[in-house]
């Protein structure tokens, strides 16, 4: 009964409540975003147990900064931010991130990768779905290509809103959706010629 | 209208572009069968990107967290529970203890006055150790 009331509090309310120290309240913040913040931290970390474990962090991180949130703004672009500043943080303490930092503009278009064995179409794709080659397809995608596709294909926010949340430019996000997408279609362009072949 | 770059068409499923635009691109599109290929190949990696979004056993993620935020009342009942436990033992040790010394004591006490009755002529006792001693 209690939990319901809870479940149908709006996310300022819960804050407040979580800012009072009701651990009930952050509990069902948590139920609310872990989903996308596990999602979004496993596409940025390349690994479904780094994603977990960073999210669980931010999770941490959250309740003991949840006092300095101002209640009166939307709580899940503060924690997608929280979120992507601790992968970029873990990333960068392992030394994986030369290509995640913030600050990043990509002015030289990397070059397109010729696609390896994975792709090729005599032994993969009459096993491998679609599904399969794309999310191979996006896992091979360069970082920060990938979250800025994330962050508008999944999270459905705009060049604008990337661009915030990324602290880069728009035309930085504009040409790393581009990038992102030219790598992905090169790397489907053998599975749909397969598939159109056979069709 | 030419047809669209790849950049324009990224921009045009994105919609981030201008409405004349989006307008001009979707009527080229229509009529032209190459773009509408190039424009759902775009369309199949979003759908596919999409896809990717996970369920994941939030359930289990939760009540991690909060066991990491707050593992106090877990500890604290832990202590108690140590605490029950080793009470437990000591009373148990002290109870076996007890009895062994007891039984020892009545095993001695049996010996002894078996000895005194063998010794001293005695043919009966009672339970209190008073002992009748016959005249005979």
């Amino acid at each position: 009964m209690k939990s319901k009331k809870y479940k149908e509090q709006d996310d300022i309310d819960l804050i407040k409540l979580a800012q009072k120290g009701d651990e009930k309240a952050f509990e069902e913040i948590v139920n609310r975003y872990s989903n996308r913040v596990i999602n979004l931290a496993t596409q940025i970390m390349r690994s479904k147990d780094e994603g977990w474990d960073v999210a669980q962090e931010v999770f941490i991180s959250i309740w003991r900064n949840i006092k300095n949130f101002d209640s009166t703004k939307s709580l899940y672009p503060w924690i997608r931010r929280i979120t992507i500043n601790a992968c970029y943080e873990e990333l960068r303490k392992r030394g994986k991130s030369k290509e995640s930092s913030l600050d990043d503009v990509e002015d030289d278009e990397p070059s397109i990768d010729v696609p390896d064995e994975t792709y090729s179409p005599e032994d993969t794709f009459s096993k491998i779905e679609l599904k399969e080659v794309i999310e191979k397809a996006l896992e091979s995608l360069p970082e920060h290509y990938r979250t800025t596709l994330w962050l508008r294909v999944v999270e459905n926010l705009t060049y604008e809103e990337i661009a915030e949340t990324l602290n880069i430019n728009i035309g930085t996000v504009k040409s790393r959706i581009n990038m992102a997408r030219k790598l992905m279609r090169d790397r489907l362009k053998y599975y749909l010629e397969v598939k159109d072949e056979s069709s | 209208m030419n047809h669209p770059s790849f950049e324009e068409l990224s921009s045009f499923i994105d919609r981030e572009l201008p409405d004349w635009k989006i307008k001009e691109i979707k009527e080229h599109i229509d009529e032209c069968p190459s773009c509408k290929e190039k424009l759902e190949v775009l369309l199949i990696i979003d759908q596919g990107v999409r896809e990717n979004y996970k369920e994941f056993d939030t359930q289990t993620f939760t009540a991690e967290v909060l066991e990491k935020i707050n593992p106090t009342p877990t500890r604290r009942y832990s202590f108690r529970l140590k605490l029950a436990t080793i009470g437990l033992a000591i009373s148990l040790i002290f109870g076996v203890s007890l009895g062994i010394v007891r039984d020892m004591y009545r095993e001695n006490f049996n010996r002894e006055k078996q000895l005194l009755i063998s010794q001293h002529n005695i043919i009966s006792s009672g339970d209190m150790g008073v002992i009748f001693i016959s005249n005979r």
